[in-house]
């Protein structure tokens, strides 16, 4: 079992920080490849994130009538609880904020959150469009979720651990990443999914008038978007353990390696925004239930193999 | 690009009145250079700018949808495009008085959210607000005088409740709501007001409340760029935003006249191409496509048209004298049939590869 | 110190929680509670060390109580199941039953003499947990899952209004499904 050492409880206080640098990093790449689409310079494209900031925490929120305020509240502030929430089990070389035994199950559990959340965004204003999106991001999950928990017990089994520390080390030789490139696929399809991002943004896109997006404004709004890009940043971070041999590397630190290599997770997560039509959930049903779930299956079953 | 002095990232709701299309181009250029964004409802915009002369019915949907920006906020009326620069940074200098805004924000405070008169439905116009699904408000609304054997169809707020109907497909009771669908939302016709009926997210019946005014136009260049703004609108609600944006810089391009419409008909037909190719696009839309004949196939339907005007738009620029191709006919009345069955986001799709901004009925 | 705190925090959020779901009147409200008291009730179990299985409580029950929201709000076979109303039927009868389970479990859980604990618990209690599933009750294990999984297969396709004859014709000459919305795959 490898040596990590549980940081004392006042260091969460960080990782919000560390989780949204990254997030604010991840946002300006996602800007940066909008306004380049637009025909904006780079200077512009890197400012997106902080004048947006700035114009979102200046402006009023609106509730329209008859909202369910509480379950409201509920789904806008707990984007960004639920992101810090998956990435505090992540090692950061040799520490770790929470040094869960059941670390694999805990990014799940939270991963599971987000179908409340979603559906509650989607519920709580009111309004057709945004209800309609809620729902729709439903359907889009039952697709996703049993595939993505095949591809995340694929590592564990492997690892003979649901530790992340313990997957990290498992891969000494050979990144999970490469024997296991169904999983990680579908890991990464997954980390869009649930984020309601790319092409897979179901309760947040424009044939919706914004879906969940349609009513939120102000401070609301923010933490909406930026609750997305926490998310993502987070997906991004537990791939590195779990997928991309942890810390290891030459030269730099295994902290640096760690969040290299979560960048450039993030970056591909991040910019698939745009590329392609919408993969909506009446399509994508049939693709996860009927390709994606056995080929997982199949995945798990080589990682035993290989295990073994 | 910049104009030194403005402020960037702006955001703003257009909305294209009767006839207004035209405005509407030369509008979303100018947000381009400027750097400001598309607002994909009210809540998200911090301008208002209204493109033509609204009718009067208009004005009220457009009053309404002024009342739903959050604030601070400011609006504009485009008549014109002379001038334009200038109101659109006054625009933005009003969003930066904070006298005037706080006015503003008192006559919201002062208006929201009781004293709306949300029992009206038959006000055209784009209503984000006040849709189906009754009471959730637990916290600050007397309903104690409202036993749960009360089967009124009006909830708390006076909000209509959805009805029953006994032909809905999945055998549901409760679940028939009506919504108005009109301006204000994005990538929407100028004029067009619908009433659809919706099982649920499944549309089962659609009304046209109010047509569109179809521009007549003579300049081939800007029938192309109304075309290709077209298919930008159906690229973008598809969700595929790097081809609409590419759409979008083709018409521009477009709309700069002089000299730009050789590499804009280059652009054009490179963008016909990438769209013609994308399985994604084919698979997103249509589905694997091995479809029983029995039934109409919607999303095959706006492919096909989203080819079909990128073509037409090519065939105008290649051929300026040529008369206007665009074989899309009278579709308007083919709307409810299509769309019955199909989900609320296949309805827009629908709606925005008809092109009903580029007058295709005039020309055909 | 820090687990008896959270132990408590949690089990006053769970009833508090429960309490909410009869009390509320909306459907959503309700669901969601109930969601909230099981997530509290994942936390005790956290509290005592049984780490797998608190986070396999907080998972399910979130997933379940996501999809119950819908089937609570679909499946209200009157108008205003999105009026508020009440949650609670047959008061008296309910106040009755929970009081008396009420007493005797918790007459049972301070009268009965529990015996003092002969071992100590595994150092990994999730390794525990999956040797005595995959080990000793792996026979009921591999008999139960195959039967709750085919009472769900079963309820879906009774239930279900659609059958193969429709989506494949009537003597299944289709080579592909006419479904109203098609699927990805044209299975």
């Amino acid at each position: 079992m490898p040596e990590v050492t549980t940081l004392q409880p006042w260091w969460a206080a960080l990782a919000p920080v560390t989780l949204l640098t990254l997030a604010a990093a991840g946002a300006a790449m996602a800007g940066a490849q909008t306004a380049r689409r637009r025909g904006d310079g780079p200077l512009v494209a890197a400012t997106t994130p902080l004048t947006e900031t700035w114009r979102l925490l200046r402006q009023r929120r609106r509730v329209p009538v008859a909202a369910d305020r509480v379950l409201w509240h509920v789904a806008v502030g707990g984007l960004p609880v639920v992101a810090v929430l998956m990435a505090v089990v992540v090692p950061l070389g040799s520490v770790v904020l929470v040094d869960s035994p059941v670390g694999v199950v805990w990014f799940n559990a939270m991963d599971v959150m987000l179908w409340a959340l979603w559906w509650l965004a989607g519920w709580g204003p009111n309004s057709t469009h945004s209800l309609v999106a809620g729902h729709r991001f439903l359907g889009l999950a039952l697709a996703y979720e049993l595939p993505l928990m095949f591809a995340l017990t694929s590592p564990a089994i492997a690892a003979h651990s649901l530790r992340l520390a313990d997957v990290a080390s498992a891969q000494q030789g050979l990144w999970f990443a490469v024997w296991m490139p169904v999983a990680f696929g579908v890991y990464l399809l997954s980390a869009v999914a649930f984020s309601s991002w790319g092409p897979f943004a179901v309760a947040a896109h424009s044939d919706l008038a914004g879906g969940v997006l349609a009513e939120t404004s102000g401070v609301d709004r923010w933490l909406v978007l930026a609750g997305r890009h926490l998310v993502l940043a987070a997906a991004a971070l537990v791939a590195v353990p779990l997928f991309l041999g942890g810390g290891a590397g030459p030269v730099l630190g295994p902290v640096a390696w760690t969040l290299v290599k979560a960048l450039v997770v993030l970056a591909v997560l991040e910019l698939s925004a745009g590329r392609a039509p919408m993969i909506r959930p009446e399509r994508f049903a049939e693709v996860g239930w009927m390709v994606l779930l056995p080929a997982t299956v199949l995945q798990m079953l080589v990682a035993a193999g290989g295990a073994s | 690009m910049g104009v030194t002095g403005v402020r960037r990232g702006i955001h703003v709701l257009v909305v294209a009145a009767r006839g207004g299309a035209l405005v509407r181009l030369s509008v979303e250029r100018a947000l381009r250079t400027l750097g400001w964004v598309p607002a994909s409802s009210p809540a998200d915009a911090d301008l208002l700018a209204v493109c033509g002369t609204p009718a009067d019915q208009e004005r009220d949907a457009i009053e309404q949808i002024w009342r739903q920006l959050p604030g601070p906020r400011a609006r504009v009326e485009v008549t014109s495009t002379e001038a334009l620069g200038e109101l659109l940074s006054q625009a933005a200098s009003a969003l930066e008085d904070h006298e005037l805004q706080a006015t503003l924000a008192q006559e919201a405070d002062a208006s929201a959210p009781m004293g709306m008169d949300h029992e009206d439905m038959d006000h055209a116009g784009m209503d984000h607000g006040d849709m189906d699904h009754g009471d959730m408000d637990h916290g600050d609304m007397d309903h104690g005088d409202m036993d749960h054997g009360d089967m009124s169809m009006t909830g708390p707020g006076g909000i209509a409740l959805a009805g029953s109907s006994d032909d809905d497909r999945d055998g549901l009771e409760m679940d028939v709501g009506h919504v108005i669908l009109g301006a204000g939302l994005p990538g929407w016709p100028a004029g067009l007001v619908l009433r659809a009926t919706l099982h649920g997210d499944v549309v089962t019946g659609v009304e046209v409340l109010a047509s569109p005014a179809p521009p007549s136009l003579s300049d081939p260049a800007v029938r192309a760029a109304l075309l290709v703004d077209a298919a930008a609108g159906v690229l973008d609600l598809a969700g595929w935003s790097a081809a609409a944006d590419s759409a979008r810089r083709a018409r521009d391009d477009l709309m700069d006249a002089a000299g730009a419409t050789r590499i804009a008909a280059a652009d054009v037909a490179r963008l016909t191409r990438r769209v013609r190719r994308s399985v994604l696009l084919r698979w997103s839309l249509e589905g694997p496509g091995h479809r029983a004949p029995s039934s109409p196939a919607p999303g095959s339907v706006v492919r096909r048209r989203l080819i079909a005007l990128l073509e037409a738009a090519a065939t105008t620029l290649a051929d300026p004298q040529g008369p206007a191709h665009v074989p899309l006919g009278d579709d308007l009345a083919l709307l409810p049939e299509l769309a019955e069955g199909q989900e609320l986001a296949s309805l827009r799709l629908l709606v925005a590869s008809m092109a009903l901004d580029a007058g295709v009925a005039a020309d055909a | 110190m820090i687990g008896t705190i959270v132990f408590w925090v949690a089990a006053l959020v769970a009833v508090a929680a429960g309490v909410e779901v009869f009390r509320t009147d909306s459907m959503a409200r309700a669901s969601y509670a109930l969601a909230a008291s099981f997530v509290a009730v994942g936390v005790m179990l956290l509290a005592f060390e049984l780490d797998y299985l608190g986070v396999i409580v907080i998972l399910m029950m979130v997933m379940e109580m996501a999809i119950m929201a819908l089937f609570m709000i679909m499946l209200m076979g009157m108008n205003p199941a999105l009026m508020p109303m009440s949650m609670v039927h047959g008061k008296r009868t309910a106040t009755v039953v929970a009081a008396v389970v009420f007493v005797g479990l918790a007459a049972a859980a301070l009268l009965i003499p529990w015996p003092d604990r002969a071992g100590a618990p595994a150092a990994d209690l999730t390794r525990s947990l999956g040797d005595a599933v995959m080990g000793s009750k792996m026979l009921v294990m591999l008999t139960v899952s195959p039967v709750l999984f085919a009472t769900i297969i079963g309820a879906l396709v009774l239930g279900h209004p659609r059958d193969r004859y429709q989506r494949y014709g009537d003597d299944l000459e289709r080579d592909h499904p006419d479904d109203p919305i098609q699927g990805g795959v044209g299975r």
